[in-house]
């Protein structure tokens, strides 16, 4: 079986920085797979090279067979990869509901004379796109419904990444990358959203997961790949990676490695 | 954030918001019933002139709302706006006065100068709309007075233009046999336009293509993330506003009958602006009432000639220094606000179900 998301040889530098260096990823139907390792080890970088913020300097990022590498951000969302933020990139002056409903706007027919019009299928679109996001707030139970016309900067941090994830998961993404989404909560939230995100596997969106909480990514990871000063370091099983001596190394140094052995 | 949503008034307030596009019917029912009123005023002023003031403030509402588009929805700082209003008005006088000794029937006139506006926008978006904030600014200022300049000088080496003395004599708006001749027809034409323009901004505000000006606006990196083409929207916005500029300048200068180079410099602009930002970016019932605003404050302070703009600069800083969202606007001046720290308390003690899964 071919993997959805197929990151090959990736790299990208900033200046004489190098953040990521030959990277191979896959994403395959119906997993969750964790990049972790320690700041600054090139995770969010990755994201950014496969979401088309930045353009790699080496590798290929490819989805169902079709190349999206040095695509525009647009391109690569209206091909089925939409992502959240680690520092949370929301629309400060818009309510909750039309930030989520922006994450349709690849796939909504609506032109601007469509708009004036409201011909029967304008209409039909945006009531089905703004059911599905009143479906899709769903997800976090009544966290996000009671607050759908708020403006997103009265929520709390776990409900702007809750908002993120449903504006994301409104552009039918085929992967959806989320860069640390549990940061800013607490642990009781962070168990729930570890649920939510299964749920969020479980309708079919794939999902490549950022996370420095460790229970969480243990969890719900169907594989993990380890990161460390630009390159991939380890990659297996959550119970294999969490057992690997490199990885432990990275993130708690040589000492702390060889007692483990 | 501090809305008109809040205290006592809330629930009349929501009541009227819950009207949506219907509350602007008593207001249509007023603006035409307006000129009867000025008919019958008891007041010491010729009904001639309140009608003119109010057919004027009738179009500067309508400029307003295409401003707004362009810097309310998109965030885009167009300083060149006038000359869209300019270009329009140029346009129509062109083929429709005795400069060339052409009469284009007005419809055909009026949707040419359309035309040619959009043309216009289109090339210079695709051209500047790259650029943001600062640059795309010094970009329009350049193009306004680039337009300004050839209203100057275009009377050489053949007259197209007019130069300084501009054209007169422009044929008034006419529909078959239907002529608008008085100031009462003009008052009715460009309330109409108004109104047209108005139910436009109505749909667009909510929609796929007002959602995606506005993410656009709040954060551009973010909106491309979720699929929004970004220089398209920005095109987009950018001729919409240009347009509804360029129509206006068709209407208006038709009643004026005649046009002139002075009329659209960069203080025009910033007149605009000055209307859009004190009534509120975004809102459309707060740019049409600081168009009105203006416009009258600008009659009652005629007497005091360039001093006037003392008072509207001193307006301005109070108003950015009280209520920097504008009398009813939503969204304030700064590009991007940062996001501050949370107002909602921390969730444990929300009643939350999540589902429970698998």
């Amino acid at each position: 079986m071919t993997a959805v998301l197929q990151v090959r040889g990736l790299s990208h530098s900033f200046g004489a920085l190098t953040a990521v260096s030959g990277l191979d990823l896959d994403v395959g139907e119906g997993e969750i797979v964790s990049l972790i390792g320690p700041n600054g080890s090139g995770k969010t970088t990755t994201i950014n090279v496969i979401s088309g913020v930045y353009r790699p300097s080496a590798g290929r990022v490819v989805l169902d067979g079709s190349d999206l590498t040095g695509h525009a951000p647009d391109v690569v969302a209206g091909r089925g990869v939409m992502r959240t933020f680690q520092n949370i990139r929301l629309f400060p002056q818009m309510s909750v509901l039309d930030n989520v409903l922006v994450g349709a706007h690849g796939r909504l027919p609506v032109g601007p004379l469509g708009a004036v019009l409201r011909t029967p299928r304008v209409r039909r679109a945006e009531r089905e796109a703004m059911e599905e996001a009143e479906e899709l707030m769903g997800i976090f139970g009544e966290r996000l419904r009671p607050r759908r016309h708020d403006p997103v900067v009265s929520l709390s941090y776990a409900n702007r990444r809750r908002t993120e994830i449903c504006r994301a998961l409104m552009g039918h993404p085929r992967v959806l990358l989320l860069d640390e989404p549990a940061a800013g909560m607490n642990p009781s939230e962070t168990l729930e959203l570890a649920g939510q995100v299964r749920a969020i596997r479980g309708r079919g969106v794939n999902v490549l997961l950022i996370e420095h909480h460790m229970q969480m990514v243990m969890d719900i990871s169907d594989r993990v790949v380890v990161m460390d000063h630009g390159l991939k370091i380890a990659e297996g099983r959550p119970a294999q990676v969490a057992a690997d001596a490199r990885v432990i190394e990275a993130y708690l140094g040589r000492r702390a490695a060889a007692a483990a052995e | 954030m501090t809305g008109p949503g809040e205290g006592v008034q809330g629930n009349v307030w929501r009541s009227w918001q819950g009207l949506g596009g219907r509350r602007w019917i008593p207001v249509l029912v007023l603006a035409a019933a307006l000129p009867f009123a000025i008919d019958n005023q008891p007041f010491d002023v010729s009904s001639r002139y309140l009608l003119i003031v109010a057919a004027t403030c009738a179009a500067f509402a309508s400029l307003a709302l295409g401003l707004n588009v362009v810097v309310g929805y998109a965030g885009l700082l167009n300083l060149g706006y006038v000359a869209f209003f300019g270009i329009g008005a140029y346009t129509y006088a062109i083929v429709a006065s005795v400069q060339a000794g052409r009469h284009w029937p007005p419809v055909l006139g009026l949707l040419l100068a359309g035309l040619v506006v959009a043309v216009v926008a289109v090339l210079l978006g695709l051209a500047s709309l790259r650029l943001r904030g600062d640059y795309l600014a010094i970009v329009t200022l350049g193009f306004g007075e680039i337009v300004r300049q050839l209203m100057v000088n275009l009377d050489r080496p053949i007259d197209i233009t007019g130069g300084l003395n501009g054209i007169l004599g422009i044929d008034p708006i006419a529909v078959g046999g239907l002529q608008a001749l008085g100031d009462q027809d003009y008052y009715y034409l460009l309330v109409g336009f108004c109104a047209l323009f108005v139910f436009v901004m109505l749909r667009w505000e909510r929609s796929r293509v007002g959602r995606a000006w506005m993410a656009i606006r709040d954060d551009e990196l973010a909106a491309r993330c979720m699929g929004v083409n970004v220089l398209g929207f920005r095109v987009m916005a950018f001729t919409a506003g240009a347009v509804v500029a360029g129509l206006t300048g068709v209407i208006y200068y038709s009643w004026r009958a005649s046009v002139f180079p002075s009329s659209f410099t960069i203080n025009d602009t910033v007149t605009v602006f000055m209307m859009v930002i004190l009534g509120g970016m975004g809102s459309i019932p707060g740019v049409i009432l600081g168009a009105i605003g203006i416009t009258v404050l600008e009659e009652v302070l005629r007497p005091y000639g360039e001093y006037r703009f003392v008072i509207f600069g001193i307006a301005l800083v109070l108003l950015m220094r009280f209520r920097p969202q504008g009398l009813l606007g939503r969204f304030s001046f700064r590009p991007r606000p940062r996001p501050g720290p949370p107002a909602e308390p921390a969730e444990e003690d929300v009643a939350a179900a999540p589902e429970a899964t698998a």
